[in-house]
């Protein structure tokens, strides 16, 4: 049974219009673009509900109590008795009840990140920042060095920026050290040149998505043909 | 121990108490500080309290003063020289007494003097009349005060200041005498009373061996027949005749006004004439004792009453009251119908309720027998006909004697006859003639003085009254403050402040208003203090801040930013949309090779034939056309050359769907299908821990694929992309697709130290790829691909596959190219702008 519609047209005639409608921001702020965010807004809830319930409840805690083994089912009573300890929250009588599961989850959150944060990054760009000095391996030793010396002036003036400890003058007014202003100073530019940088990734990344849509529309309309 | 009862509310309190206990009004009495009777008043500069006085107060003194040299001229003209004294009070109300002559009625005009002003003829005045014209106005050592009963009658010429403070009727009173030689109606009346009056308000003169006799007045009456109006002749004549008759045991007033009244002049009203004949017939006629003279000025109502006082015996009548009902007008009927047909109470009867209080001295005499010697000529005044001033002065005439009645001739004698009118009285008459609760005292002084024996009375000592003259000339009368009746008690209170201080009782109204049992009521308005005050009032200011609303920053529509975005807007589209649909390819593709992309090639040239291969996709919708773009070539290239099994996966809720996307866009033409050559596992909830666990064991945290659903559940693990995988270096390479550095990030550092030898690529947004570079440089990920310049340096190595970078590349380039040109210019624009600021500044400065 085919639909008496096409669903490419369907498709393709309201995403040109939630396009426009978009675009329309660009006169500020106005109906057409609220009308956009509204449905893209509730779409996506209801896309994301959607989601937590045949993504994440059935086969993650629904599917191992009905379908799997002991050993699954004993597993999945865990976060079924966690789960119900947070829905405890719903009554203020009982919201101390979702205070462990709340503890749990925070807790392990914050171990993962820190963990990870020392692990996968801390260290080894530590590392990365020290190595960039063995120019043994490099075919351009100069460049190398270049290149390490300009990371290292980067990295340490950048954390000199971010480096609040002053002392108070005494005319009154606070500053920091001399020196640390200087390089402070010079760490500021490495962070506009950083900033500059994403700034500019982002318009590339806004350029093409616009150009997609104009592919996208250069394919509604070729449709017709 | 006995008690004393409060006059107010009647409670008893113990002896010696000064206030009520219940009520707190004082129990005391007047003192002998209080004004007496015959207190001559004692002239005051009262120009400072002006100010206070009331407007209807001020006003009379206007016009009293307006009117100051008028009276003295009137005054001059009757050969009575005028004082200083007009200014005062009284003057005042002398004027408008006078002015409201006028609207007195003729009955009210006979009796005040205006009947006896119309008859006055110069040719008529007589030498004793002379000498009783000065005695009402009179000044206070003329009056009898120690000497002898001789000098009440005696002339007192000198007293013209007490005369000026006498409204205008009674000064026409005066002037009556002096023309008619005290033959006007009201005036043998009035001195009776003044007779009476002084008898009783001051006992020094009763106590002195030559009291002035009361009934003198009807010597006078006699003697002075000829000025005597003709009604009063004709009254004196009926009771000329009446005395022949045999007089009861006790002459009753009703007796003595019977005869008084025994001819009926002319002027009584035909009910009048009626009644008084009908009463004549019924009644047995009584003999007068006093001779009354009769007279065709004889009010109608005067008539009347006498023709019912010579009707009414002691005994009553019940038809003269059918009768008189007949003839009364509808107000005397309610009340007559009902009381017995005595001839007091039928008088009595007929009284409205102003009157009453003054009649209660007719009937309580008529029960004790009335000296027969005492003549009564004129005492036929009905208490209902009887004006207030005249009700309220009846009292104050009666003798104190018990033996005395209400009707005595001495009392008609002061009112009629001769006898002159002290300034006390005058005083008297003007207080009492103003209010009806001084003619109500006055009843009960009556009340009083039939117990109190004179010689009590003379021991209160007059004392000196700190008070203006013209207060003074409007203070009560001692003698019927004293004697007021049970409700009237309550007037004794002392006034302490004001130009009142130190009398009792000028301010009646405020006991009387509320019950006197009432609790005093205490005040139920706030009362806050200054601090409390200032508190609210900040309160106020504080609410109405918050209440009132404060107007919106007007925008204007259009501005110059807005009207720069909207031009760069519309410049770019314009540019960008013309370059894409004009399908131009003048820009060439790429030639540099960053090693970051070709380290993500080689990476994925290093995935073995069919190897597994996890596919991370984590970026939003948004961003799909640019994720896309860039990811499409690398996975085509990988898809191409090696077919791997694709595993996807994604840490975002939408991640599934653009997952499924992917292979059903761009890389549609590599016909991959789900369950066969890659498996989408959907989402990965718990972010950084959920990433962890998979790292972890991706057969746990995972069990289902996305399509799953309750009829159709797919186990993941056992599907073909899945075979033989159990943890995460199992992949042959690990490519994230993401466009945020958070998720990137999330990767590399919970499944980078567990991928064991997969590689590692991130296949990254514009917007995130420098922050992947530190990691690409570190060696924890394998290759890196930027944004389109990646995907185009990738489609290069890919023969042009799929084709999207070169189709977006011009147009990328025209709008890399515009906004380079925006930003130098606008930079420009900027340094330009900063630097005629400063030089303003400069020059400024």
């Amino acid at each position: 049974m085919s639909l008496p519609i096409n669903p490419n047209l369907v498709t393709g005639v309201l995403s040109f219009l939630f396009t426009v409608f978009v675009f329309s921001y660009l006169l500020g702020d106005n109906p057409l673009f609220r009308i956009a965010t509204y449905i893209f807004v509730g779409v996506v809830g209801g896309y994301v509900a959607s989601v937590a319930m045949w993504q994440v409840i059935y086969p993650k805690l629904v599917y191992p109590l009905v379908y799997g083994s002991a050993m699954e089912r004993g597993m999945a009573a865990i976060p079924l008795l966690l789960s119900g300890l947070i829905l405890m929250k719903f009554w203020p009588r009982f919201s101390g009840m979702g205070g462990p599961a709340m503890a749990y989850l925070v807790g392990v959150s914050a171990a993962v990140t820190v963990g990870g944060a020392v692990i996968g990054t801390l260290f080894p760009q530590v590392f990365a920042t020290i190595n960039t000095f063995d120019v043994r391996s490099s075919t351009s030793p100069i460049e190398a060095l270049f290149d390490a010396v300009l990371i290292l002036v980067g990295v340490s003036t950048t954390l000199i920026y971010f480096h609040f400890g002053a002392r108070t003058t005494p005319d009154g007014s606070v500053q920091r050290l001399g020196l640390i202003e200087i390089f402070a100073w010079i760490g500021r530019i490495f962070i506009a040149i950083t900033l500059g940088v994403l700034f500019a990734g982002v318009f590339l990344a806004s350029l093409t998505a616009l150009i997609e849509r104009f592919a996208s529309f250069s394919s509604f309309f070729a449709s017709f043909h | 121990m006995a008690n004393v009862k409060c006059p107010i509310c009647g409670s008893d309190n113990p002896e010696g108490a000064s206030f009520c206990q219940n009520c707190g009004n004082p129990l005391k009495k007047a003192d002998a500080s209080t004004i007496q009777p015959g207190d001559q008043p004692t002239k005051k500069n009262t120009a400072e309290l002006e100010p206070i006085l009331p407007d209807w107060l001020r006003d009379a003194r206007d016009k009293a003063r307006k009117s100051v040299e008028e009276e003295v001229q009137q005054r001059s003209e009757n050969t009575r020289p005028v004082t200083d004294s007009n200014a005062d009070l009284l003057a005042g109300l002398q004027s408008q007494s006078a002015d409201d002559e006028e609207e007195i009625p003729d009955w009210l005009a006979g009796i005040t003097g205006g009947a006896g002003k119309k008859k006055v003829q110069p040719e008529e005045p007589a030498e004793p009349s002379t000498e009783s014209r000065f005695v009402e106005v009179g000044r206070l050592e003329d009056y009898p005060s120690s000497s002898d009963s001789e000098n009440i009658q005696a002339a007192q010429p000198s007293s013209d200041s007490d005369d000026s403070n006498l409204p205008s009727w009674l000064q026409n009173i005066t002037a009556g005498h002096e023309i008619g030689t005290s033959n006007d109606e009201l005036t043998n009346w009035l001195k009776k009373a003044d007779a009476a009056q002084s008898e009783s308000a001051a006992p020094q003169v009763e106590a002195s061996a030559n009291a002035p006799e009361p009934f003198v007045g009807a010597e006078n009456t006699s003697s002075n027949a000829e000025a005597v109006p003709d009604w009063l002749a004709k009254l004196q004549a009926d009771a000329s005749s009446a005395s022949e008759q045999p007089a009861t045991e006790s002459a009753s007033p009703a007796f003595t006004e019977d005869q008084s009244t025994s001819n009926i002049s002319e002027d009584v009203p035909d009910w009048l004439k009626n009644l008084d004949a009908q009463t004549a017939t019924a009644a047995p006629v009584e003999p007068a004792p006093t001779p009354s003279q009769p007279s065709e000025e004889t009010p109608d109502w005067l008539k009347t009453f006498s023709a019912t006082e010579s009707a009414a015996p002691t005994e009553p009548v019940a038809a003269n009251t059918a009768d008189l009902n007949m003839e009364l007008p509808a107000w005397l009927k309610g009340e007559a119908t009902e009381e017995p047909a005595t001839s007091s109470a039928s008088n009595e009867v007929v009284v409205p309720d102003w009157l009453k209080k003054p009649s209660e001295p007719l009937e309580k005499p008529a029960s004790t027998p009335a000296p027969s010697e005492a003549p009564t000529t004129n005492e036929g005044l009905a208490p209902a006909e009887m004006p207030d001033w005249l009700s309220a002065l009846r009292p104050a005439e009666e003798p104190p004697a018990e033996s005395a009645p209400a009707f005595t001739s001495g009392q008609e004698e002061n009112v009629f006859g001769t006898e002159p009118l002290s300034g006390n009285d005058l005083d008297r008459l003007f207080s009492s003639s103003g209010s009806d609760w001084l003619s109500g005292a006055a009843s009960a002084s009556s009340e009083t003085k039939e117990v109190e024996p004179p010689a009590a009375q003379e021991a209160e000592s007059i004392s000196p009254a700190n008070l203006p003259s013209w207060v003074q000339a409007m203070r009560p009368v001692e003698a019927s403050l004293a004697t007021t009746p049970r409700g009237m008690v309550g007037d004794e209170t002392l006034e302490t402040t004001g130009p009142l201080a130190g009398l009792h009782g000028v301010l009646p109204a405020v006991p009387f208003i509320g019950p006197p049992s009432k609790p005093k009521a205490q005040s139920i308005k706030l009362q806050p203090s200054e601090e409390q005050q200032g508190h609210a009032a900040l309160l106020d200011q504080i609410l109405g801040a918050e209440s009132k609303p404060e107007p919106m920053a007007t925008v204007r529509s259009m501005n110059s930013q807005r009207v720069l975005r909207l031009v760069l807007a519309i410049l770019l589209l314009l540019v960008v949309a013309g370059a894409f649909f004009a399908g131009t390819q003048i820009f060439p593709m790429p030639l540099g090779r960053p090693n970051e992309t070709m380290s993500a090639l080689a990476s994925v040239e290093l995935v073995p034939q069919d190897a597994p291969v996890l596919v991370v996709v984590d970026y939003q919708p948004s961003l799909v056309g640019e994720m896309e773009a860039v990811a499409a070539p690398l996975l085509d290239h990988l898809i191409v050359l090696r077919h791997p099994e694709l595993t996807l996966l994604s840490t975002s809720p939408t991640g599934a769907a653009l997952a499924e996307r992917l292979f059903t866009g761009p890389l549609h033409d590599l016909n991959y299908q789900s369950g066969l050559q890659y498996v989408n596992l959907g989402y990965l909830p718990g972010g950084l821990s959920g990433v962890r666990a998979f790292a972890t064991d991706p057969t746990t945290s995972t069990l289902l694929t996305a399509d799953s659903t309750v009829f159709n559940s797919t186990m993941a693990w056992q599907t073909q992309p899945l075979q033989g995988v159990t943890s995460l270096s199992n992949f042959a390479a690990i490519i994230v697709i993401t466009d945020s550095i958070e998720s990137g990030r999330t990767w590399i550092e919970q499944a980078g130290p567990l991928r064991g030898n997969a590689q590692f690529v991130i296949v990254s947004s514009a917007q995130a790829g420098p922050m992947f570079q530190p990691y690409y440089q570190s060696g924890q990920i394998n290759g890196l691909m930027t944004g389109l310049y990646d995907s185009a340096v990738i489609e290069q190595n890919n023969a042009n596959r799929p084709g999207l970078a070169r189709r977006y590349w011009d147009s990328y380039n025209v709008g890399l190219l515009l906004a380079v040109v925006l930003v130098f210019f606008g930079s420009l624009w900027s340094l330009i702008a900063g630097l005629r600021e400063r030089a303003k500044t400069t020059e400024a400065g």
